[in-house]
């Protein structure tokens, strides 16, 4: 059973169906293109990489998870990983803009105010990390969109546009650098 | 079909839509907000510009869209790491609480926005 909302949309769009040999697979794992499955040589889960974690109450005692910590994740995991931690960090910074939109619309004088705080050194830095978040999470979500529209699904397409994304992101970052300080 | 009571509209196949659509309303206000940041901002434009009537309109519905985009994307990580197996017994109850406040803080934002905008 499978339980991350967009694995849930790859099996329904996709119809592919997920590996047989386990029951549970970490979303991010298989959010690597679905094809990656299909591949002649599918990547080997055998003892090494494979933790058997047995319900007490339950006689089944069929694996339920892969434990990512020893196994090797592809790129596209770390992209995934990335998309949803820079989510979360979002979710928290909205609060942050949404103060300084409240600030900068109140007043003249509350505008000029918050113009004097955002010039120091670690609101600066705020604001950098607050943007090169936003931008890594809405360059992983343009890769979601080509990826819907069918443009590189396969593993090698998924890898490539994962190294994309953090070589897109990571010199709209430095570039954010420049222009803040 | 098993759907869940906590998701933004009850199916993942209108989740999946709903996060894409308001994506693109997100992607479109903040590189507009960030055109308007580029060069040197003073008050008077920058107030000028946010009493437009489409430019508040743009900023509710950009507002209304960050928190189902929020919902949606917080409802995928709570689900996935907020559960009894990563957590054990309390896990349930700990999603729920955070889906909760997670809720609660989004309603907060528009509202916010509301009264940012159009008072």
């Amino acid at each position: 059973m499978l339980t991350a909302g967009h694995v849930n949309f790859g099996v329904l769009f996709l119809d592919r169906q997920p590996p047989t040999n386990c029951n549970q697979l970490s979303a991010h794992l298989y959010c690597a293109p679905m094809r990656f499955w299909h591949t002649p040589n599918p990547p080997a889960v055998n003892e090494t990489n494979l933790r058997a974690i047995v319900r007490p109450t339950s006689k089944d005692t069929r694996p339920v998870n892969l434990d990512l910590g020893t196994i090797q994740l592809p790129v596209t995991a770390y992209a995934s990983i990335a998309h949803r931690v820079t989510g979360v960090l979002m979710f928290f910074a909205s609060f942050l803009l949404l103060w300084a939109l409240d600030r900068s619309l109140a007043s003249e004088a509350s505008f000029e105010a918050l113009g004097a705080l955002l010039s120091s050194p670690v609101a600066k830095f705020l604001m950098w990390g607050i943007a090169s978040a936003l931008t890594y999470h809405a360059l992983a979500g343009v890769k979601h969109l080509v990826m819907d529209a069918g443009i590189g699904e396969t593993m090698r397409g998924g890898v490539l546009g994962a190294r994309l994304v953090f070589v897109a992101a990571l010199i709209a970052a430095i570039s954010w650098g420049v222009a803040i300080w | 079909m098993v759907t869940s009571v906590t998701s933004f509209s009850r199916t993942g196949l209108s989740d999946w839509l709903i996060q894409r659509v308001t994506s693109i309303i997100l992607l479109a206000y903040f590189l507009l907000i960030a055109y308007q940041l580029m060069g040197s901002v003073d008050y008077t434009s920058w107030a000028r510009l946010f009493e437009q009537t489409w430019m508040k309109v743009f900023t509710l519905l950009a507002a209304l869209s960050l928190a189902a985009h929020s919902w949606i994307g917080l409802w995928s990580v709570f689900t996935d790491y907020l559960t009894e197996r990563m957590l054990g017994p309390k896990g349930n109850v700990i999603r729920l609480v955070c889906q909760l406040g997670a809720s609660l803080a989004l309603v907060g934002y528009v509202i916010w926005v509301v009264v940012i905008v159009w008072s």
